[in-house]
């Protein structure tokens, strides 16, 4: 029985007629910690997220929570919170009775309703409002009645539903850092569902990368960015360049576009793949030989303190993202000298 | 539901239900039944299989004079209706006034109003006029209980259509006839027709307020039927009544292929 | 305002009056002057359908002091409330499990079918069944629980249970359209809450979807306490509502003024309950904020 972690879902499956949304997916969710379900439309990660909440029911395997297992167990059952999508506060209640509703039905008093409400108000800081109605609210206010609402019952997890997809991007930025700090402050387990991955970088302590119902990987954000262990996650999280290679004989070397070699930084498991690079890791050679590239700039753009180049290698297409103050005077269809260290050159199958 | 999470309650739930529309639909299942009974009293169930009721409606012309009566009644309330409605929809929808909110109010209320004292009000009112009961009473009485269905459907349907179009058009130098007739009403007609059939089974199966305006020689089939009920008990009746359910039920039918019943109600 | 602009709101306004006017003007004149006749004639001291003249009060003092009418307005009163309120839940599952579950269109149209289906179709059904030789004596006696038929028709019991089924789908109606307004989100937000079904129904459905509760028992009201058909023809003699008294007065008897004078009272009293109904029940802040998304 698993002790440390606030959520364990076990080989659970989610079929759906002839949909598998999730296959034998195995998670371990450390209390007290943020964990981001991190991946594009029907990866399965909503799925997932249902799951635990109790909304859905696994077609095979097991979750659960604190230990306990709650699979048969429906969600008003359930140790949890959640924050909706589109924050589901109730219009007809006020932001104070919003907040109050679980406590009233976990059975507390009034006195001691009053007193928790109040201080879950003050740490959202909507001090004053509790009198008013959530149409009456700005939306980053709404979504912080929804998050007090739900943490004032300090359950055992709590489970965010892309809660800031529908707040615009300057606000999404600001909750993003709100939420965070809240629930670093509460030491609140925390589950946040996105297909942001800037978002998920951002916020998460470790990153759970998903892919059809599988995780592809699972990570610290560093770990995930720097290290991605297959083509999707390099993808997937910032950019990346991904240039079809060939074993060169040597260890740790490849040979790209033909007759280039690269040094890279990891054992090749194949004959051939891809390796990776990430476009801000090239630098502008300056004599050294090792992995330089010759190539012909295609295409750039000027975004202030980096240009975004694109170029091509032989055949093969690539971005680079250079400090502005290194690309003054390039023009297009000019050549271009590249190195990159092979500690940023990865292979992958 | 949320509470679906246990099969007795889903059965439970389910039964309930089954058995709720069942009763809901037994009265014109019966009907149907005894319709092709052969005996000649009102019994059911049935003991067999037969069209000699129908034959004999047919046959009746007390039936089907009132059939033909009712058609053509509901047909003119219906044009009718849609006339005077189709316009005052628009302007109660398009236009935000402070006053329009009280017509709107008055044009809706004769469902509000009960049958019977809309019907005496008619018939005074006719007696009053000199047009007695009668076709022309029918008219007056069927149009006005015709026109809410017909304003209600226009009102939800025309808040459907975006007022942009009728923007583009008027920027394309269109004075508001045509915007009328090129972009208004095409882009209505689903729901013109299922205002219009609304309006129609509205005004051929209304009994209560059409008793008090008809007159010896000119009933509508329902006060035929209400007659047939109250002095006889003839398995012909069965046979009309179960030819009216056939024809509602087709126009329902109709009705939910053209706009959808889920939107209407 | 520049003269432009006036000129184009006159335009406007001639327009907009030119669409309303129809419709206003028919039902103005097809409802509001007969019902303004109604009170004219009730106010005739006379007795009879024709030779009406003079003013009196005559009827109405005799319609509110009459036993007869006061004790029949009382029972007809109740009589709607226990079918509202029968109607009333009865239809507040049915009509939230067309909202939320599957085959709504089915429902629905086994729903507005009855609803369509002219009056005498559903009595005439209804006889069938509650007649002597109709489903009810057959089933029974053919399972042997009674010896020989009985009338299940003529009786309080029965015209009641004929109203409600006759005006369930209106509350049925009702109560699925607002519901399907209701994010289904809140009731998972509600569970999320630790709120178990009773919790939810009570504290998060039902003061959401009151406004087509009070609209659907709004209507079931009015319809029943005017009925006259159903009584008459399900009920019979021993069933005395008060509009059949109404029709009886104004077909039968041919008392024009005394008839008149008990239909406005019935409307008055029809009226006056929805308003009480509406009233006590719409404090609510209305659906436009319970639109989802």
């Amino acid at each position: 029985m698993p002790q440390q972690s606030a959520v364990t879902l076990r080989e659970v499956s989610k079929v759906y007629g002839d949909v598998s949304a999730l296959e034998r997916f195995s998670l371990d969710v450390p209390t007290g910690r943020l964990v981001c379900l991190l991946g594009p439309s029907g990866c399965g990660k909503t799925t997932t997220l249902r799951l635990i909440a109790g909304f859905v029911a696994p077609t095979h395997g097991w979750v659960f929570i604190e230990g306990a297992d709650v699979t048969a167990k429906p969600p008003h059952l359930r140790d949890i919170g959640i924050v909706f999508q589109h924050h589901a506060l109730f219009p007809h209640l006020s932001v104070f009775e919003n907040v109050e509703f679980g406590l009233r039905n976990i059975g507390a008093r009034k006195v001691e309703r009053r007193e928790r409400v109040n201080e879950m108000l003050a740490t959202v800081r909507l001090v004053g409002l509790g009198g008013r109605y959530p149409r009456e609210l700005s939306g980053g206010q709404q979504q912080r009645v929804a998050l007090a609402r739900a943490l004032v019952l300090r359950p055992a997890v709590l489970l965010l539903d892309e809660p800031f997809s529908n707040l615009d991007a300057q606000l999404r930025v600001h909750m993003r850092d709100e939420v965070r700090s809240l629930v670093h402050q509460l030491n609140a387990t925390t589950i946040l569902v996105t297909h942001d991955q800037e978002e998920a970088l951002a916020m998460a302590d470790q990153i759970v990368v998903m892919n059809k119902g599988q995780i592809e990987q699972v990570g610290q954000p560093s770990e995930v960015y720097e290290v991605p262990e297959s083509r999707f996650v390099a993808e997937f999280i910032g950019r990346c360049n991904l240039l079809p290679c060939k074993s060169a004989g040597r260890q740790r070397s490849v040979m790209v576009a033909g007759d280039q070699s690269l040094t890279i930084s990891n054992d090749m498991t194949r004959e051939s793949g891809v390796v990776a690079i990430r476009p801000e890791h090239f630098v502008v050679a300056n004599g050294s030989s090792l992995n330089r590239l010759r190539v012909e700039i295609v295409q750039f753009t000027y975004l202030g303190a980096r240009t975004y180049l694109h170029v091509s290698l032989q055949n093969l297409k690539m971005v680079v993202d250079l400090p502005s103050t290194e690309t003054k005077g390039l023009m297009i269809g000019a050549p271009l000298e590249l190195t990159v260290d092979p500690k940023f050159v990865r292979f992958l199958p | 539901m949320l509470w679906q999470n246990n099969k007795r309650s889903i059965l439970t739930w389910g039964l309930f239900q089954a058995i709720a529309y069942f009763v809901l639909a037994l009265p014109s299942l019966v009907i149907i039944g005894a319709s092709f009974n052969p005996g000649s009293v009102l019994t059911f169930p049935p003991h067999g299989l037969t069209l000699a009721w129908y034959v004999r409606a047919v046959q009746t012309p007390a039936f089907t004079d009132s059939f033909l009566l009712s058609v053509e009644l509901a047909s003119i309330a219906t044009v009718l209706s849609l006339l005077a409605g189709t316009p005052a929809a628009y302007a109660l929808e398009r236009y935000r006034l402070p006053g329009l909110q009280s017509v709107q109010t008055l044009l809706l209320s004769p469902i509000v109003i009960p049958a019977i004292v809309l019907g005496i009000g008619l018939l005074m009112f006719c007696n009053l006029i000199g047009i007695g009961q009668g076709l022309a009473a029918l008219l007056l009485g069927h149009f006005v209980l015709t026109l809410p269905y017909v304003v209600r459907t226009l009102i939800s349907n025309f808040s459907l259509f975006d007022v942009v179009l009728e923007e583009a058009a008027q920027s394309l130098r269109a004075s508001r006839l045509v915007i009328w007739y090129r972009v208004i009403l095409p882009n209505i007609l689903p729901g013109l027709l299922s205002a219009a059939i609304f309006s129609f089974v509205t005004s051929f199966g209304n009994v209560a307020l059409s008793i008090f305006l008809v007159s010896g020689s000119t009933a509508t089939l329902p006060v035929q039927m209400f007659a047939s009920v109250e002095h006889s008990s003839d398995p012909t009746l069965a046979a009309v009544a179960s030819f009216v359910i056939f024809i509602t039920g087709i126009i329902v039918l109709g009705i939910d292929r053209l706009a959808g019943l889920q939107r209407l109600v | 305002m520049g003269r432009f602009a006036t000129r184009i709101a006159w335009s406007r306004n001639i327009y907009l009056l030119g669409l309303l006017t129809p419709a206003v003007a028919a039902v103005m004149l097809i409802l509001s002057i007969p019902v303004a006749w109604l009170v004219r004639i009730s106010l005739f001291p006379q007795d009879q359908s024709y030779d009406l003249s003079g003013w009196s009060a005559v009827h109405y003092m005799k319609a509110l002091t009459d036993d007869l009418y006061l004790e029949s307005l009382a029972r007809t009163t109740i009589y709607s409330l226990i079918v509202t309120l029968g109607t009333a839940i009865l239809g507040f599952p049915l009509g939230y499990a067309a909202a939320r579950g599957k085959m709504r269109r089915w429902k629905i149209f086994f729903i507005v079918l009855p609803l369509t289906l002219s009056l005498i179709v559903n009595i005439f059904g209804w006889i069938m069944i509650l007649g002597q030789n109709g489903l009810l004596n057959s089933v029974l006696l053919s399972l042997h629980l009674l010896d020989h038929p009985k009338q299940f028709l003529f009786g309080v019991g029965t015209v009641l249970v004929v109203l409600g089924h006759t005006y369930l789908p209106f509350q049925i109606l009702s109560v699925m359209s607002v519901v399907r307004q209701i994010d289904p989100m809140l009731e998972e937000a509600s569970a999320s809450l630790r709120g178990n079904r009773w919790v939810t129904f009570w504290r998060v459905i039902i003061p959401l979807a009151r406004p087509g509760i009070v609209a659907g028992c709004t209507i079931v009201f009015i319809l029943t306490i005017s009925a006259f058909i159903i009584p008459q023809l399900i009920g019979g003699a021993s069933v005395q509502m008060y509009a059949v008294l109404v029709f009886q007065q104004m077909m039968t008897v041919l008392n024009w003024p005394f008839g008149s004078a008990l239909s406005l009272i019935l409307l008055v009293v029809a009226l006056g309950f929805a308003a009480l109904l509406r009233a006590a029940a719409g404090r609510s802040g209305g659906l436009r904020s319970v639109v989802a998304k």
